[in-house]
């Protein structure tokens, strides 16, 4: 994530945009895997968010009032974020992301909108994670 | 499945007609799933979660304390997920 926000930020603008959004959803693939290894030992090839959210016991730990918000924000990521982007080009991505109309009725930068799109929805997840991780740890 | 989940699906597929939900209990008894459902069309992800929670606010009254992440999607969104 740090990557992702160093690269978007930075001097560079927007010009990394393909590699801000993919960075944004392996940090949570990453962080998904890794509660997912307090569950279980083996190992589990599959980079499916959805799937690997559930086996996590992620879904378990979002407060109730907070149900609707993080649906939306992993909903969002999970679905114009997909592991085999890691192959596509720049605009083999952005056909994609178009054909789902992301950010198509939004004013502004749409490379830009798309960024802090994923980025809003990476920190979103993680944050809560990380709290959830701490406390975990202090038992 | 259980007694919940099967309400919540019988109750979306029921009041939005054409939709498919998948719901499943998770272990801290909530309900998880999806909707795909082709009227999601032009809504916002947001809207969507607005649109099918209060519908199921009103049903379900304080049971909808059990009702968790759900995430909505369209046919077409379903289909380029799968392809990608």
């Amino acid at each position: 994530m740090t990557r992702a926000t160093e690269l978007f930020g930075g001097e560079h603008g927007t010009t990394y945009w393909f590699v801000v959004h993919y960075l944004c959803g392996l940090a949570v693939e990453c962080h998904l895997r890794a509660y997912r290894r307090r569950m279980s030992d083996q190992f589990d090839s599959r980079h499916d968010l959805n799937d690997l959210a559930k086996e996590s016991g992620f879904f378990d730990i979002v407060p109730q009032e907070q149900s609707e918000t993080f649906s939306e924000r992993f909903a969002l990521l999970n679905l114009r974020w997909r592991s085999n982007h890691r192959y596509y080009s720049e605009s083999e991505l952005a056909d994609y992301l178009n054909e789902l109309k992301a950010e198509h009725n939004k004013k502004g930068d749409t490379k830009e909108l798309r960024c802090r799109t994923v980025l809003n929805c990476a920190f979103s997840i993680i944050t809560q994670r990380e709290t959830k991780w701490d406390d975990w740890r202090k038992l | 499945m259980g007694r919940l989940a099967k309400i919540v699906k019988t109750m979306i597929e029921q009041h939005f007609q054409g939709a498919t939900a998948e719901v499943e209990e998770i272990s801290s008894g909530r309900v998880v799933g999806s909707v795909i459902f082709d009227g999601f069309q032009n809504m916002e992800q947001i809207d969507r979660q607005t649109t099918v929670r209060s519908f199921l606010r009103g049903e379900l009254g304080p049971e909808i304390q059990n009702v968790g992440v759900f995430l909505m999607y369209t046919p077409r969104e379903l289909e380029l997920m799968r392809a990608s």
